[in-house]
């Protein structure tokens, strides 16, 4: 459940509502709104077309009024996070790039996309940028080489993708475990129940997965997509995209729950048997 | 450690050591022992080398292989890739094991025919499959004095010889040379996955059993412990585990009160539950144990370490570490907090400042926690573990702001490896950082064809 505290004010000019910055005496009580993504998909098809009235939230139990939802109208902001270390080198490498250029093929006016690489090496292959074809250049130009650093670039991924407005996606690539990461997983996680960024994990091939990709995609209310082999990966990271692209974003202005601390999160669609995928939940304040 | 236990060798690819040492410690392999039928294969080798020891009436068969190992130990030149390194090099280790069994039952029938001789005169020969072989002959073949002969001590030839396949396991490490010897096969694992099999070399099990004739006590000998020393610390830096573990055992019974013996082997099992040879072992068979039970294991030896020698900086660093897995924070930052007070080595400062962060931030102190992390920032600029360090503990505490700015100097860094330092990255095989000076100091007393 992507989860984003701040000042509704923010949250009107994130959703592209035209509120100049003149006007924000409006906004002066400083009441802090609760983003929450969501997928909702009903025989496995996301369902379109709902309305604040038909979501019903519980945050730590107490019922929440639906302020907005917002959908595919949002630009999103795109961090690649790859795998490039010796196990993807030779045929997967090339697999993986055109993977990579499949997303920024997929992208709209307004998007932007950012693509970090990781062996043991963290490194930004482009910026946060709406220029897509730095990131092909810099997608052409990666190497694989050296072990893992899985956890290091995740959390790296979460950061960057937060650190912005706009709706993030951290998509995530492994083919592996992580075997030279500083932070443990322990610690990476406890940073996504914190960070409003939601982790799509895709793994490729046979070899040990990592619980980790799984446990993260699960916490920030992301999922983990599995492909067979690298040569699955450009349907693999299109599949990411796309359901992205068609989850909702749910925000409100909690009432009657504590200001700090953990919150649990329900979501539920009314009247509907519905699949709901959101994060289980919250730090405020945080 | 039998030959059917699973062990692990971790090794840099060859064109990485040839490159430069720096490149050497990055990309890792690993390599894991078999089991079941290379057991079997493994026994029966050692059986057969085993049978060719010669009977006490039997004629010695193998006296001008003994002469060419003989000649090879006398005439290698420490720490060059010579002619005798290379004829030796193409040994099988059934040769090895032969020449080795030979030389103890040549200088047993001498030390027979001398004592014969000196009772009642009797010039006896030995019978050998080159014909007989007066006492002069074996003396002369063996290149001992009538007082080594008479106390079958041959410890001038197995120290020069255990140089000599110490320089073999080398060469062969380093890709100088070709290995024939066929030690014990292994699985080849990289990154986190097995990707083929291989077979170790036998120079550093042969090396041992030469040292263990080592007169009068090889424990006590001052060569023997430097031997021990250099072997593991080059070991550790070539992430050998597998040759690692029975080198250790061995030493440790060896070397009872030698410090760096439980060193090597605290960090054996440091090792053996980090992460990527934890990755390595998933869903293997294997006498490696789980993070939990190995990092017990090398905080044992670490506390032993530090028993015999409270000043072994390094142990204290790895202890700490050890203790910081078993969640004991406090007495974790405790001990790094000494390290990072004792030594000017900046590898162990940066290390034992990477690790206090955590372990204070463990412990809820977080200005403690920054200024660690801090240190260890500036001790190495172009590593990314200390920012990643210090943008978590930002983001911990909800400053995002903050967390993006401690990432961005990792974010700013070049993208190419070969730019980039990270201690962090060789932390497994930096406790064998001192390898070259050691071999080198094995050598010296050898170099120029000096016979001790």
């Amino acid at each position: 459940m992507n989860v984003r505290p701040q000042m509704t004010v923010a949250l009107l000019l994130w959703a592209g509502t035209v509120a100049p910055p003149r006007q924000t005496p409006t906004f002066s009580s400083r009441v802090e709104a609760v983003r929450v993504d969501v997928l909702v998909t009903q025989d496995g098809q996301p369902v379109r077309g709902l309305r604040p009235a038909d979501f019903a939230i519980e945050d730590n139990g107490v019922p929440q009024q639906v302020d907005l939802v917002s959908s595919e109208q949002l630009p999103l902001n795109v961090i690649l996070t790859l795998d490039m270390s010796s196990s993807v080198a030779g045929e997967p490498l090339e697999h993986l790039r055109r993977a990579g250029r499949a997303v920024m093929d997929g992208l709209r006016t307004g998007d932007r996309a950012a693509l970090i690489t990781f062996s043991h090496v963290l490194a930004m292959g482009a910026p946060l940028t709406a220029d897509f074809g730095l990131v092909r250049r810099a997608l052409d130009a990666s190497e694989a080489i050296g072990s893992t650093s899985l956890v290091d670039a995740s959390y790296a991924g979460m950061v960057l993708g937060e650190s912005d407005v706009g709706r993030s996606l951290v998509l995530v690539f492994s083919d592996g475990l992580d075997s030279a990461a500083w932070l443990s997983a322990d610690e990476v996680l406890d940073i996504a129940r914190r960070c409003d960024a939601v982790v799509y994990g895709v793994s490729a091939g046979q070899s040990p997965k990592s619980d980790f990709l799984a446990d993260l995609s699960e916490t920030t209310g992301g999922k983990l997509f599995k492909a067979e082999s690298t040569k699955d990966l450009s349907a693999a990271f299109l599949s990411v995209l796309d359901e992205f692209r068609h989850r909702y974003v749910v925000s409100y202005s909690p009432r009657g729950v504590s200001p700090d601390g953990w919150h649990q999160l329900t979501v539920r669609v009314k009247g509907r048997n519905a699949t709901v995928k959101a994060r289980p939940g919250y730090f405020a304040g945080s | 450690m039998s030959h059917d236990a699973a062990v692990i060798l971790v090794t840099p690819p060859l064109s990485v050591v040839v490159k430069t040492i720096r490149r050497l410690f990055l990309a890792l392999t690993i390599i894991l022992a078999f089991g079941g039928g290379s057991a079997r294969e493994a026994a029966a080798q050692w059986v057969a080398a085993r049978s060719v020891t010669p009977q006490a009436t039997e004629p010695l068969a193998g006296v001008e292989r003994l002469r060419d190992w003989l000649t090879a130990v006398e005439r290698h030149e420490p720490g060059e890739v010579d002619g005798p390194a290379l004829a030796i090099s193409r040994w099988s280790r059934f040769e090895l094991d032969a020449a080795w069994a030979d030389l103890r039952a040549l200088l047993d029938r001498a030390n027979g025919v001398a004592s014969r001789f000196q009772r009642s005169g009797e010039a006896a020969t030995i019978k050998t499959g080159s014909g007989p072989l007066t006492l002069a002959g074996a003396k002369d073949l063996l290149r001992l004095t009538d007082d080594e002969i008479r106390r079958r001590d041959a410890t001038r030839i197995v120290k020069r010889a255990a140089v000599l396949h110490a320089d073999l396991a080398v060469f062969v490490s380093l890709g100088l040379l070709v290995d024939h010897s066929r030690g014990y096969r292994t699985f080849l694992v990289d990154d986190g996955r097995r990707v083929g099999s291989d077979t170790r070399d036998y120079h550093w099990d042969f090396g041992r059993t030469l040292l263990d004739a080592v007169k009068p006590d090889p424990g006590g000998d001052a060569m023997v412990q430097l031997w021990y020393w250099a072997s593991s610390a080059f070991m550790t830096r070539r992430g050998d585990l597998a040759g690692l573990e029975p080198h250790t055992e061995h030493a440790r019974r060896l070397l009872p009160t030698s410090a760096v013996a439980q060193f090597f082997s605290g960090v054996l099992h440091e090792t053996f539950a980090s992460p990527r040879i934890q990755a390595a072992i998933r869903g293997t068979k294997t006498e490696i144990g789980s993070e939990e039970s190995e990092s017990r294991k090398a905080e044992r030896f670490f506390r032993q370490t530090i028993a015999l020698d409270p000043a072994f900086v390094e142990a204290r660093l790895r202890l700490g570490r050890t203790l910081a897995v078993a969640g004991r924070h406090a007495d974790a930052a405790a001990e790094l907090q000494a390290v990072a007070s004792a030594t000017d080595d900046p590898v162990l400062q940066y290390h034992a400042n990477l690790s206090l962060g955590r372990e204070e931030q463990a412990l809820g102190h977080r200005d403690a926690a920054r200024s660690a992390f801090e240190r260890a920032a500036s001790l190495a600029p172009r590593a990314q573990s200390p920012y990643l360090a210090l943008s978590q503990l930002s983001r911990r505490y909800g400053d995002k702001a903050g967390a993006r700015r401690a990432l961005q100097p990792v974010l700013d860094l070049p993208a190419r490896e070969s730019e980039r330092e990270d201690p962090w990255w060789y932390y497994d095989i930096s406790a064998g950082r001192h390898a070259d000076v050691l071999l080198t100091a094995l050598r010296k007393p050898f170099l120029g064809g000096v016979t001790q």
